[in-house]
């Protein structure tokens, strides 16, 4: 029993139970963080309708991040998806007029990102979003929004700050379209930069 | 934003590409495992042959890659798959489970390879694609291996890679952007842990040979950063060095190179062919370590040996008192000041002990770091290329973290000696010395390491990816998009500048099959002259993506006669161009 002790004491024991802790909180910590993870996934939770808001900087849940338009007028949603499993979906804009439904188009060759295309939105305009999977028509996600201002990101991804579903955008995410191209921008390094 | 959390998520989402890469690496390591038992027997104990495993599976990786290459090619993927797996079990029952012993050290590094691989991949959180303008053109060559139905592809460089990278996407029928992306930060992960080998068996203290490693993987913004620069043929050109330096230094300490053995020989130089196939530029890194080899051992038979340590000293600060008066190699050193300084004055102060203790492998490596920066002001004439050097201002900031992560090594196991021999110190003392020296590395991977995608090469974002999944099902397939370009420079030689795509629009042709135009300077899109020109060369097309240097949208949306938007979002638009006459 003594040698055991002190054994268990030396440093070598010591470091080992050091980093067998260390691990066994990291590891839980990891565990944790999956299982929340899994939770966005609509397979494992079925019954549980996610939120749909604005993206912030984490990326973790179904989140909007722009708007847009295409040649004809149309209102594009471009969306962010968590998980390559995340069933192909369908949108429904609930607006004053009616429910409108969005085609929605997924990246082969990335997964997480869809766009939805519909008929135009207005500004200040609140709207309702329903996402359906397009297997069952089960619904997955639901969130309102109130337009502000199109062909502008999504205010979370400049400011760092979380936006949930029913914030309105504030006033800076309805400066104009960010320039690119100005002939005045800095222009990148050439040749392989450092980070700026 | 916590890289822990981040790291473990991606690794669920790329778990299957992950999975697939332990498959290889571990197989390779096994295999090679084996023959440095078989070839160095006590020479090694299990740890450094364990260290030396995690580059060395290379090697067998680019077999397996040839091998199931060229019987895809010959006989079709069912052959080809099928003698893979043979190889690979017939491989595998030559080895002994039981020669393997793990030891205390062996767990620590296998410990630091999964925390490496957890926080590397923190990484990919923010990596929409590949970075930087290069990846698309290695995805466009991986593809062509697989499907060589694209014509468009005149020249292909780096052919080791796009092999093995077609190699590793066909036979377990994966995403070429998984492979990249998973890849090149498994291969961040595992690379340091090869450099424990040879300061372990320099300076007998696993400490230093730990330190070394860590300080490889989190003490230098290089070789993360060549992720930002979608450097991956380099990234694995580096494995090979690694294994070529760590190998070479073996057989040296074995004396096998003052005697015959040519088994050694043999697998020393068809390690120099595979690297060269990875990377040509790995062989001008071999010759320069040669020559430093030659220059270490005629120092050790003159008699100002501390006299030349300081000579090589003294040529290393001029060149680098050259280089940053140079506008494109400055980079060079200011990447490694402005990111790495908290490592850099531990180098620094580490440096004298390191000269003191193990002049011999210091003076080696200063030289090579010498070499090294003086590649940079050879001009090498070639008739396709025009004028290069002999390295280039990215690779050699790429290869200054060997040299760098080796000598603070040496440089901590020699502040050990110095205190054990000339200081009365106490084991608590020199624990103390070892804590102060990874807590600084631990406090720069902390504050300082940046574990996510630089704000300076991801050139694609999410608005794009859109973009191109509406150009892949609504743009007719021979339409054709002129795409924003920039001169790139990284030589001071250069005379002919090559341009690159700057934005989203450099992977509309290999995710789209699209064929795309590189603005050939600068456009006033406004311009009736440039309308012209782009109706001449019967461009349907522009792509304006969300960097500062994509095409003006105000000079498009000002001519609406010439250029009507068919699509956009805030960061990536189309126009289509018109009325040409």
């Amino acid at each position: 029993m003594v040698i055991m002790i002190r054994k268990f004491v030396s440093s070598k024991w010591m470091i080992l139970a050091v980093i067998g802790m260390a691990l066994f909180v990291l590891l839980t910590v990891s565990i944790w963080r999956i299982s929340s993870l899994a939770q966005t996934e609509p397979e494992i939770a079925p019954r549980l309708v996610l939120k749909l808001g604005y993206c912030g900087v984490d990326m973790d849940a179904l989140c909007i991040l722009s708007f847009g338009r295409d040649v004809d007028g149309n209102t594009v949603v471009n969306l962010f998806v968590p998980g390559r499993d995340f069933p192909d979906f369908y949108l429904i804009a609930s607006r004053v007029t009616g429910d409108y439904l969005y085609e929605c188009s997924r990246s082969v060759n990335v997964p997480t990102s869809v766009y939805c295309v519909g008929s135009a939105l207005n500004l200040n305009e609140r709207v309702e979003f329903s996402i359906f999977s397009q297997e069952d028509d089960r619904l997955l996600a639901r969130g309102g929004l109130v337009l502000k201002a199109f062909l502008i990101s999504a205010p979370g991804m400049e400011t760092g700050t979380e936006i949930t579903a029913t914030e309105t955008a504030t006033e800076t995410a309805t400066a104009t379209d960010p320039e690119s191209g100005d002939e005045t921008a800095t222009p990148l390094p050439t040749g392989y930069p450092n980070d700026p | 934003m916590n890289p822990w959390l981040d790291g473990v998520g991606m690794l669920g989402y790329y778990s299957r590409t992950v999975l697939y890469l332990l498959l290889i690496v571990v197989w390779g390591m096994l295999i090679v495992y084996r023959f440095l038992e078989k070839r160095f027997g006590g020479h090694l104990n299990s740890t450094e042959r364990l260290s030396l495993a995690m580059s060395g599976w290379i090697v067998p990786a680019m077999l397996w890659a040839g091998l199931y290459a060229g019987g895809t090619f010959l006989f079709g993927k069912a052959i080809g798959v099928t003698l893979s797996i043979l190889v690979m079990l017939i491989s595998l029952a030559f080895f002994s489970f039981k020669s393997i012993h793990v030891s205390s050290t062996s767990i620590a590094l296998i410990l630091l390879f999964v925390i490496s691989l957890v926080l590397k991949f923190a990484f990919l959180k923010h990596a929409t694609l590949p970075s930087y303008f290069d990846s698309a053109e290695h995805y466009r060559i991986i593809r062509y291996f697989i499907e060589p139905a694209d014509d468009t592809l005149s020249s292909y460089y780096h052919t080791g890679f796009h092999i093995l990278g077609a190699a590793f996407v066909s036979f377990f029928d994966l995403s070429v952007l998984d492979f990249m992306l998973a890849g090149g930060q498994f291969l961040l992960a595992i690379l340091p842990l090869s450099l424990f080998l040879i300061v372990r068996h320099e300076t007998d203290s696993i400490a230093a040979g730990l330190f070394a490693a860590v300080l490889a993987g989190f003490g230098w913004h290089m070789p993360a950063h060549l992720m930002n620069w979608g450097k991956y043929p380099a990234l694995l050109s580096l494995v090979c060095i690694s294994f070529v330096l760590n190998f070479a230094y073996l057989l040296y300490r074995k004396g096998s190179f003052k005697h015959q053995n040519s088994g050694n020989h043999l697998l020393l130089a068809a390690v120099v062919l595979v690297s060269a196939f990875i990377h040509t530029r790995s062989l001008i890194v071999y010759m320069m370590l040669a020559a430093a080899y030659l220059l270490t051992a005629w120092r050790t038979r003159i008699a100002l040996k501390n006299q030349s340590l300081l000579f090589v000293l003294f040529v290393l600060l001029l060149e680098l008192i050259v280089l940053q008066n140079d506008a494109a190699l400055r980079t060079l050193l200011d990447g490694y000041i402005n990111k790495d300084g908290w490592t850099l004055i531990l180098l620094i102060a580490l440096t004298p002990f390191a000269m003191k203790e193990f002049p011999n492998l210091t003076f080696f490596l200063l030289a090579s770091l010498s070499f090294f920066v003086a590649g940079l002001f050879v001009p090498v004439h070639l008739p396709t290329a025009g004028v290069l050097t002999l390295l280039d201002r990215p690779y050699v900031q790429m290869l200054a973290y060997l040299p760098l992560s080796i000598l603070s090594g040496l440089g901590l196991a020699g502040l050990i000696r110095f205190m054990q021999r000339h200081i009365s110190v106490s084991t608590m003392s020199v624990r103390v010395a070892l804590l102060v020296a990874f807590g600084i590395v631990l406090a720069h991977a902390v504050f300082r390491y940046d574990y996510y995608p630089s704000e300076c090469c991801q050139i694609a974002n999410r608005d794009d990816l859109a973009l191109l999944t509406w150009i892949n099902a609504s743009l007719p397939p021979d339409g054709s998009i002129l795409i924003a370009a920039s001169p790139v420079n990284v030589t001071p030689f250069e005379q002919t500048e090559i341009h690159a795509g700057v934005d989203g629009g450099i992977w509309v042709a290999p995710l789209t099959s699209r064929q795309t135009v590189l603005a050939w300077e600068r456009l006033d899109l406004a311009s009736a002259t440039v309308h012209a020109e782009i109706c001449r060369r019967r461009l349907g097309y522009v792509y304006v993506g969300g960097m500062p240097q994509s095409f003006s949208t105000s000079q498009l949306e000002g001519n609406p006669a010439w250029y009507q938007q068919v699509f956009a979002l805030p960061r990536a638009k189309l126009y289509q161009v018109t009325n040409c006459q």
